[in-house]
């Protein structure tokens, strides 16, 4: 694709999965114009999407190949990466995919949760560490990358999951991309701190995503933070 | 022996009507390594899906291997998590032996083992080491790289080990039990044995907190009835099989040339193993031991190490193994059929076998690590 007038001038370029969306929503509650890249966590948990160094992203299947080269055509570029576009990547986390499976055998990171149930099995922290680094070394390496090519910001997942070893391996994770020198935000933790999980109020009807308000409440603290910029504030 | 000149003598006596296995030219220097038969036949007729729990030194893994390959149903009462690629789970001492205790050397160890899984001790009184502010268990030093993070890990990782040997002890029809050392150390406070020496895989050593044991008969024997008492307690339609690791020692603190060392303790848990089942009829006995390091062998089993078992050794002990094993018993669980994804997986686990035994080695200028 020749290089061409932009039809199209994002503020931010939102990347990951369907949390995606209520990111999406917060951006327009703050008046930024995000461009989105969303895929489903399951694409993302099979390694389908990675880094191209002509598209920016690619995502295997023409269909998902078909999001990355539509945006690049409203961009005016092939490349939908740019150091102009700050990237708030909402993917290596993807927690259903794997925390569930972890468990299946009994295990429980949860001190009292396994004290309580004679039949758990009892997951150390450096078991959920190399577990999840073993699902996910992927997609962290490829944050990693991405933060090296364009300004990043991490975003963790909201807290809308069980108790027991969700909250290990989103720690685990959150560690390791901090590891990495990627810049993160834990909103739902940060918004809310003490609280078990997302408030109701700012769950989405389908009860595993945040939802509009929760997203506008996310953005406006990474505004407040400045972490991302509002239009003609830079 | 009623020979005289190379023949059995004419008068009637006990030898004239043997089997050519009861005599060593036929039943062994005739045969050859591989044409030895009837070394071992099941004491007991077992149940069709008999389950085996295995337990024991380094040589123990290679039973659970081998059940585990043949889809004979063994216990794994500690098992991965769900989908944990094959390295993860053995690295952190899954899949490994029937519960993730580690290497359990000793009759101690065993008894140790089986008084915390009867409630009789409280896991949280055993020694944990703290060494660069990581928490090892003193009786699995090695369960996870690099120890935990924190005290309370270790504490509750040893609690789910005992329910995991628990576990395994009550599902098990047949405990396969591999008694590896008579040499280990203990508490001079608690008297708790350690699975290896303080210093060595983890922990600080202390002339002072801790003492060398080279166990002999009668305590070796003490420990182990007191053991299998305990476990029968868990379950009490539990037989044992014990076996001999034809494993030398890597080192000993005996002050004796390791050769010499190794023979006195083989040789001590060999007679206690003989003894037991003999008089136990609980209790059985598989040569293992006579297999790998019975002049038969000419040693040709032994890696280049002299000390670590090939394949091929392993494979023949197992032949063995299978060949004498009765499972005539009705069915006695309904079991499912074997879990082929785990089958699968484990098949594919062809690493290292596990043996913190090792590290002695390599603390002698790395010459065992062949």
């Amino acid at each position: 694709m020749a290089e061409g007038a932009p039809a199209f001038r994002p503020d931010v370029l939102i990347l990951g999965d369907s949390h995606a969306v209520a990111l999406q929503a917060g951006c327009a509650a703050h008046g930024i114009v995000p461009a989105v890249l969303s895929f489903s966590g399951n694409l993302w948990h099979q390694g389908q999407i990675g880094l191209s160094p002509r598209t920016g992203i690619r995502a295997r299947g023409r269909v998902w190949q078909g999001r990355v080269t539509d945006l690049g055509r409203a961009l005016g570029r092939d490349n939908v990466l740019s150091a102009e576009l700050p990237v708030l990547a909402c993917f290596g986390f993807h927690l259903g995919r794997i925390v569930p499976a972890f468990g299946y055998n009994g295990h429980q990171a949860d001190r009292d949760l396994f004290l309580a149930d004679p039949e758990a099995q009892f997951a150390s922290s450096g078991l959920v560490q190399a577990y999840a680094a073993s699902m996910r070394r992927g997609h962290l390496r490829m944050l990693a990358q991405l933060a090296r090519r364009v300004p990043t910001l991490a975003v963790v997942p909201p807290a809308i999951y069980p108790p027991g070893n969700y909250p290990a391996f989103v720690e685990t994770l959150k560690e390791g991309i901090r590891a990495l020198g990627v810049p993160l935000i834990d909103p739902s933790a940060e918004l809310f701190p003490g609280a078990a999980g997302l408030p109701g109020a700012f769950r989405s009807d389908d009860g595993v995503h945040g939802n509009a308000d929760y997203g506008a409440a996310a953005i406006g603290m990474m505004i407040a933070r400045g972490l991302i910029v509002r239009p003609g504030r830079a | 022996m009623a020979l005289r000149g190379g023949r059995v003598a004419d008068e009637p006596n006990p030898y004239g009507d043997l089997p050519p296995t009861a005599y060593w030219r036929s039943g062994v220097a005739e045969a050859g390594i591989f044409g030895l038969s009837g070394l071992w036949r099941s004491a007991w007729a077992l149940p069709s899906d008999a389950r085996f729990a295995t337990f024991g030194s380094c040589f123990a893994q290679h039973i659970s291997r081998a059940l585990v390959a043949r889809g004979m149903p063994w216990v794994d009462a500690e098992p991965a998590p769900g989908r944990c690629p094959p390295d993860l789970a053995r690295r952190f001492g899954f899949g490994v032996f029937s519960a993730r205790t580690g290497n359990i050397y000793t009759a101690a160890q065993l008894l140790c083992h089986a008084r915390l899984a009867a409630g009789m001790d409280d896991p949280d009184a055993i020694e944990t080491w703290e060494q660069g502010g990581r928490h090892y268990d003193s009786l699995r030093p090695a369960i996870e790289p690099g120890g935990v993070a924190s005290l309370a890990e270790a504490q509750l990782s040893r609690r789910s080990m005992v329910r995991g040997f628990a576990r395994a002890v009550r599902q098990a029809d047949v405990l396969v039990f591999t008694l590896g050392l008579t040499e280990g150390w203990r508490s001079v406070d608690t008297g708790q044995p350690y699975a290896m020496c303080p210093g060595t895989t983890a922990g600080r050593f202390d002339p002072g907190a801790h003492r060398f044991e080279n166990a002999g008969y009668p305590d070796v024997r003490a420990a182990l009835e007191e053991a299998i008492r305990i476990l029968r307690g868990l379950n009490p339609r539990l037989r044992v099989l014990l076996t001999v690791s034809p494993v030398p020692l890597t080192a000993t603190a005996s002050g004796q040339h390791v050769l010499v060392a190794t023979g006195w303790s083989k040789a001590t848990l060999r007679a206690v193993a003989g003894d037991l089942a003999a008089s136990d009829a609980g209790i059985d006995y598989f040569p293992s031991f006579e297999i790998i390091t019975g002049a038969p062998a000419r040693a040709m089993f032994f890696d280049p190490n002299l000390r670590t078992v090939a394949p091929a050794g392993v494979d023949l002990v197992m032949r063995h193994f299978f060949a004498g094993l009765d499972l005539s018993a009705p069915s006695a669980h309904g079991d499912p059929v074997p879990d082929t994804a785990r089958l699968a997986e484990a098949a594919m686990a062809a690493g290292d076998l596990v043996c913190e035994e090792e590290i002695l080695g390599t603390l002698a200028g790395g010459l065992d690590r062949g």
